[in-house]
């Protein structure tokens, strides 16, 4: 701890680094313990929005090019038990940086949009959106694999209760299955963890990924390891067969809740995937990631024509999410520049782009109590704030060029295309999803947006109530008023801004994942090449 | 070309409409409402300058044939001949910034400003400028009056973002964009059910081109590296229509897997351009997209956006050229398009239907010219076409208009005295788009028929016979609409929401009784903003066509000729037949120097010519014995033939396929895999959770009892039991 | 000398247990249940002891501290407990542990 009034720019980074992890954490007990409602909405605005602004300067401070660009920064070691090696290190690299900014981006969103939606408890839910935001930020943040599982274990706590109390009629089942599907599969995982981390003597990422790519270990132990690590991961992406609990847990949860799911929670699987799986084993291991490759593609068409075919609109979305994060997926998969980046990238745009339209879902709902497909048609006749959001999200959605989701989406598939281990056949039918994808969004859009108004309050001519009871007793207009408004506009600016200026993001990814990759492609391959130690001394 | 002051600010071009359609979108609805077309005629007014600008400054600087293009026969080796610099004399490449960089992915936003994408540019912006004028008339009074106008600035944006790419990444951005604004303004009426599925079906019918699209740049990148167009000109011969010339050093090194996908290329860009440009299996959408308002359907679905296809394809010339197999699919398709919606066309009533037909007729057309490798007649056509069918288009929105939104040919008649004006200027666009000489459209369709003879003589019957369809369905159109006893509809149109509903709704049944002609006459205002833009179109209608004279020193053939994607396709080809003369037209002046072949190509062009005139006369003579002099006689014939009339009135059930082929089965395998997941994936899983149920079920009614000494007695047993097991 | 003395020490910890176990096991008064588990809990406290002064000496109080740190939860836990007991007494007037059978669930 640096002594005070000496405070250099670094420390206080790393001081700023603890407070966004511990700030929700300390805004939710409070939350918990205030008298009254709007405080406690309050309180957990202003603390989401304060990790928020607390990640603004580590963007604009953080070392880009450093010579070993997935050295740990803004680091500080805040405690160990040294009999297991287990390190109780936080910091961010070059990858996890970006994720962190998504999840305190989101989060302020997320916690603003429930203002009008949740009536019930609401001081034990804002406790329990800060604890969620407490954990999110924990798993990226956690430089140290056994913090990384803890944490990633712990969102499922607050997330249960989320789905479980404020959810719709199927709220229990929906949650009990969300947290055993996920908790189940990472049990796996957790055996990896440990049996790679008591290998390697300590449980530091990079220096358990080190141990792992070094010759000390066969590669029978990666495979299985590469399993171990998949069977957590895949869970929480979700990847094809292991997908059910989400559309249900989506539909179930409430507004705010089904954002952060898909806006971030979902991102920790692929981010472990990333983290883990793709270092230790993809490489090694070709027939696993053409294993998984095919699991993509198959999530990928299967996602969408199972979307295409609903009645509900944010089951819809839900579905999309599996389409989508098959994408993600196979980027990782293809395990070169183009397609690992275009995956990071992808899940920052798919937490914009998906959170955002569950948001939109949601404000519908919170006006029609319905978000029935044959219920709802010409919305931009009443609504027409509400429809250019819905429709710009849409765009970004199904991969138009100049908005983010295209970008991502290009690059996956490209990075399928050319990589060695998968190949054009994968490319052609990830593709495929491209021209689905636009399917089953438009299907929403033409239904929901365009068309005569329907609504399932008025009568088709538009005699409605000119103002909506939100079940909080808010009023809401009939189109969007101005916290919903600035709920959606910054998210919508990001959406422009990456699809214009995806270089800020892409540019930044380059060295990290090259380092990534590098280790992770076989030995074969890299014959003569010194592989490059991930963990540095002197960073840390 | 450095030197040239539009091109240094030539990123104005695309930005101007841009911010004029983000002006109009977002100050639009509450500020500038009626007002709302200043932000788009301001930013593209200010585009359309800078094109001429740039146009006019690019002829200026060209010396008037192609000085670089190696005369056939001429023995010069290839490597030699791409890496001169004279090659770019009249191209430059301008990146504006780096947009994507990943690996070795590397796509700068930028622009190629050479002479293809100089004329490209004026059309866009050029009838973009006059259709965003003639809109502010057409559109008055409308809801979203602003949203409209916000659309075509996004449009402009994105067309000109298409012409000006200088690799394929942004052209795909311009093509997706493009692709959008379509979609919007399809569905620009979107309380109209019709409106909404036309709009998402111009979307999805796209996207499946776009699918290929997509995949032919992936694959361009997999094997060449790079996805620019041209290298920075300094030297290196890096982009990817200088890489692929056959020959060279750099396909010759490439693995061999590479080498056999190199053919795929042109396909995949194929289905991109058949999807876009709406030619034969992904023409449906577009009948349908005149759903959307007219001046949208002169805009995009006739003068620019369809046309993406054809550029694309001259642009990327030297991927197309050198694969036969890729060019004849081409020239087959365009032909096979050209008459198939000739045909449909002979039996359409609605005015913007015939239209719409007669457009994906004519790009039919433009890719059987391309597809014979005769770009320049290809884009000719391309601008002759833009000018006499954006006139043809809005004066039917006129008709449209006046006559209370109905475009049925078969409720009006003798529209020549209630709309005098609008009767000459349609009159000007049948005739271009007949073939009649002097006309544009006789000039440009010549010089495809003229390639057509030369390379296959079955293509030329065939485009012979459908310029013959053309002349006819025209002028059936014309006959019938303008000529013959006057009559007019007297009911609005559903939906027809210009206004006079509110000015005429109420007018007394007695005073139409009077006379129908008087009461047409006080609907059938022509005002003058809606006119002027016509007479500018038709005029260029008319003497379109005199810009590619054969005799000119600078001929639109000659300087587009200039364009690096000619010149290297050109020597494509060359490499490809050995030196081989096969290219008649591309090159205007230069190719004529050869006296021989100057000499060949007249004669040609006489005969040719005299055909195609015989055709179109043959086609207005048999509309007007039937549509105009003998309409009893018209019916009869049609009624002889009832079976192909049903076929030509269902157009050929293609739609009806398409749903029971493709969209059905989809969704039904949609329904499959949702009940799968319901029931099979979520079944396996709820299995595995029932297994170990079942198990504690059992345990708890054998042990658990509720006796806390049964369970002090259980645990002291398994103490025993495992300290037996451990010192035993 | 010192073996005789721990083995002493260890019976008397062992008939602590048992005399609780037994009594766990025959006796249904919840009050006297809870009493026996108390008894096993000094065994067990008697033999922390005695291992810890044999193997570490008098200069470790480990065993003792540890005993003192069970005698403080077992505190806790009795304060628990009888008031458990004490509501349960309340519910159904007696003290008979097989009046509770129905909580097996």
């Amino acid at each position: 701890m640096p002594e005070t009034g000496k405070l250099n720019l670094d420390d206080a980074l790393s001081l700023a680094v603890i407070a966004i992890l511990a700030l929700p954490m300390l805004g939710a007990v409070i939350c918990a313990l205030v008298r009254n409602a709007r405080d406690a909405r309050w309180i957990s605005l202003i603390t989401s929005v304060l990790c928020f602004l607390l990640t603004i300067p580590l963007l604009a401070n953080f070392k880009w090019h450093s010579p070993q660009p997935l050295a740990n920064q803004f680091y500080s070691a805040l405690g160990q038990i040294e009999s297991i090696g287990f390190n109780l290190h936080i910091g961010v690299d070059g990858i996890s940086i970006w994720l962190l900014a998504l999840t305190t981006f989101l989060m302020p969103l997320a916690i603003a949009a429930s203002f009008a939606s949740i009536r019930e408890r609401p001081k034990e839910y804002y406790a329990w959106m800060l604890a969620l935001q407490a954990a999110m930020v924990g798993v990226f943040l956690a430089r140290d694999g056994l913090l990384f599982y803890i944490f990633f274990e712990l969102t499922l706590v607050p997330m249960f209760f989320i789905i479980g109390i404020w959810g719709g009629p199927q709220r229990r089942y929906a949650a009990g299955k969300f947290f055993l599907f996920t908790f189940t599969g990472s049990l796996f995982t957790l055996a990896a963890i440990i049996y790679l981390g008591l290998k390697t003597g300590e449980f530091d990422i990079n220096a358990m990924v080190d141990h792992a790519r070094s010759s000390l270990m066969s590669d029978k132990e990666r495979f299985w390891l590469l399993l171990g690590f998949l069977a957590g991961f895949a869970v929480k992406v979700p990847l094809f067969p292991l997908h059910t609990w989400l559309p249900l847990a989506h539909t179930e949860a409430p507004t705010s809740g089904s954002v952060i799911l898909a806006g971030v929670l979902l991102k920790l699987g692929t981010y472990g995937i990333l983290r883990f799986a793709l270092p230790v084993g993809f490489g090694t291991v070709p027939t696993v990631v053409q294993i998984v490759g095919i699991v993509c593609l198959v999530g990928i068409i299967y996602g969408a024509l199972v979307a295409w075919v609903q009645q509900d609109i944010k089951k819809l979305v839900a579905y999309s999410s599996v389409s989508h994060l098959g994408f993600c997926v196979l980027g990782l998969a293809a395990l070169n520049v183009e397609g690992v980046s275009g995956s990071i990238l992808y899940m920052i745009n798919h937490g914009l782009s998906t959170g955002a339209l569950f948001l939109v879902v949601g404000m519908i709902y919170d006006r029609y109590h319905t978000r029935d497909i044959n219920e709802l048609s010409g919305l931009a006749r009443k609504m027409p704030v509400l429809a250019f959001f819905f429709i710009l999200f849409t765009l970004s959605s199904i991969g138009l060029p100049g908005l983010n989701g295209f970008v991502s989406e290009f690059l996956t598939i490209l990075g399928a295309f050319k990589s060695p281990h998968l190949g054009v056949g994968y490319g052609v039918l990830a593709a495929l999803g491209i021209i689905l994808g636009a399917v089953y969004m438009l299907h929403m859009a033409a239904r929901v947006i365009w068309g005569p108004l329907k609504t399932p309050g008025g009568d088709q001519h538009g005699h409605e109530p000119a103002a909506h009871e939100a079940d909080s007793g808010e009023t809401l207009p009939v189109d969007l008023n101005r916290r919903e408004v600035a709920i959606l506009a910054p998210i919508a600016l990001a959406v422009v801004v990456l699809g214009v200026l995806p270089n800020l993001v892409l540019k930044t990814l380059e060295a990290p994942v090259r380092q990534l990759i590098v280790g992770a492609e076989g030995e074969q391959q890299q014959q003569g090449i010194s592989k490059p130690q991930l963990a540095t001394a002197g960073e840390r | 070309m450095e030197g040239l002051f539009a091109v240094r600010i030539s990123y104005l071009i695309p930005l101007l409409p841009l911010i004029g359609a983000i002006v109009a979108g977002f100050l639009g609805a509450r500020w500038l409402k009626e007002k709302s077309h200043w932000p788009i005629w301001i930013g593209v007014g200010l585009s359309a300058v800078l094109s001429f600008v740039l146009l006019f400054g690019m002829i200026g600087k060209w010396p008037g044939h192609a000085a670089a293009v190696p005369k056939p026969g001429e023995e010069v080796s290839l490597e030699t001949r791409v890496l001169s610099t004279q090659l770019k004399a009249m191209a430059m490449s301008v990146n504006w910034y780096r947009w994507i960089e990943a690996g070795d992915f590397k796509v700068e936003a930028g622009a190629l400003i050479d002479p293809l994408t100089a004329v490209m540019l004026c059309v866009v912006c050029g009838i973009g400028l006059l259709i965003t004028i003639f809109a502010a008339g057409y559109m008055k009074g409308e809801k979203g009056y602003f949203r409209f106008f916000a659309y075509l600035g996004l449009f402009i944006f994105a067309m000109t973002v298409l012409v000006m790419a200088n690799n394929f990444v942004l052209l795909y951005l311009g093509w997706e964009g493009v692709g959008l604004c379509s979609y919007l303004l399809i569905g620009f009426y979107f309380e109209r059910p019709a409106a909404r599925e036309a709009a998402k079906k111009a979307f999805l019918v796209n996207r499946i081109g776009d699918f290929g699209f997509g995949l032919g740049i992936m694959l361009i990148f997999v094997i060449f590296g790079t996805v620019s167009f041209f290298g920075d000109g300094a030297g290196t011969n890096s982009g990817v229509l200088e890489l692929a010339i056959p020959g060279g050093n750099f396909l010759g090194a490439l693995e061999p897997w590479k080498r056999q996908a190199i053919p795929w290329i042109p396909f995949l860009l194929m289905l991109g351009a058949f999807g876009k440009s709406a030619q034969f299996p992904l023409y449906v959408w577009l009948p349908d997209a005149m759903e959307g308002p007219t001046p949208v359907s002169a805009l995009i679905h006739a003068a620019t956006m369809v046309t993406a296809g054809v550029y694309m394809i001259v642009r990327c010339g030297t991927l197309f050229v050198p694969n036969s197999g890729a060019m004849f699919t081409i020239a087959t398709i365009g032909t096979f398009t050209a008459i198939f919606a000739a045909v449909i066309a002979l039996r359409q009533f609605d005015l913007k239907k015939v239209f719409a037909y007669s457009t994906i007729s004519q790009l039919g057309f433009m890719f059987a010219a391309v597809g014979l490798w005769s770009p320049v007649p290809g884009i000719f056509h391309l601008v002759t076409h833009a000018f006499f069918k954006a006139l043809l288009f809005l004066s039917s929105g006129v008709v449209m208009h006046a006559m209370l939104g109905h475009l049925d040919m078969r409720k009006m008649s003798g529209l020549r005295k209630v709309l005098p004006k609008t009767h000459l200027l349609m009159l000007g666009g049948c005739l271009a788009l007949a073939g009649v000489p002097i006309f544009a459209g006789f000039w440009s369709k010549d010089e495809i028929l003229v390639s057509a003879w030369v390379y296959n003589k079955g293509i030329f019957l065939v485009l012979l016979f459908t310029a013959f369809l053309t002349a006819y369905y025209t002028f059936r159109l014309y006959f019938r609409v303008f000529q013959g006893p006057v009559m007019v509809p007297t009911e609005a149109a559903e939906g027809h929401a210009h206004g006079h509903d509110e000015e005429h709704g109420h007018e007394p049944v007695d005073e139409h009784l009077q006379g129908q002609a008087h009461a047409a006459a006080e609907h059938s205002h022509e005002p003058a903003i809606m006119i002027w833009p016509l007479v500018v179109l038709a005029v260029g209608a008319a003497l379109a066509g005199f810009l590619n004279w054969p005799e000119r020193e600078k001929s639109l053939g000659g300087f587009l000729g200039e364009s690096p994607s000619l010149i290297l396709a050109h020597l494509a080809t060359d490499a490809r037949y050995n030196a081989r003369f096969v290219l008649p037209v591309p090159f205007g002046a230069e190719e004529m120097e050869l006296k021989a072949v100057r000499d060949q190509m007249h004669s040609v062009h006489v005969v040719v010519a005299v055909l195609s005139i015989l055709a179109a006369g043959l086609g207005i003579y048999s509309a007007y014995s039937l549509h105009l002099k003998n309409r009893s006689r018209g019916e009869e014939l049609v009624a002889r033939y009832p079976g192909l009339t049903r076929a030509l009135e269902a157009k050929f059930w293609v739609d009806e396929v398409y749903q029971a082929a493709v969209v059905e089965p989809l969704r039904g395998l949609g329904r499959l895999f949702y009940a799968i997941d319901r029931y099979v994936v979520d079944g396996i899983v709820w299995m595995v959770g029932f297994v170990p149920q079942l198990f504690g079920f059992t345990l708890k009614l054998s042990t658990q009892r509720g006796s806390l000494q049964g369970y002090a007695v259980t645990m002291l047993l398994a103490v025993v039991v495992i300290l037996l097991v451990l010192f035993l | 000398m010192t073996v005789l003395v721990l083995q002493r020490y260890l019976a008397v910890g062992a008939i602590l247990f048992v005399i609780g176990l037994i009594g766990f096991m025959t006796r249904r008064n919840l009050i006297v249940l809870f009493l026996s588990t108390e008894l096993m809990f000094q065994g067990i406290a008697v033999n922390f002891i005695a291992f810890g002064r044999y193997h570490l000496g008098q200069a470790f109080f480990h065993g003792q501290a540890f005993v003192v740190f069970l005698l403080v939860i077992a505190a806790a836990e009795a304060s628990l407990a009888l008031g458990l007991v004490v509501l349960l007494f309340r519910r159904k007037n007696t003290l008979d542990a097989d009046a509770w059978r129905e909580l097996k669930g």
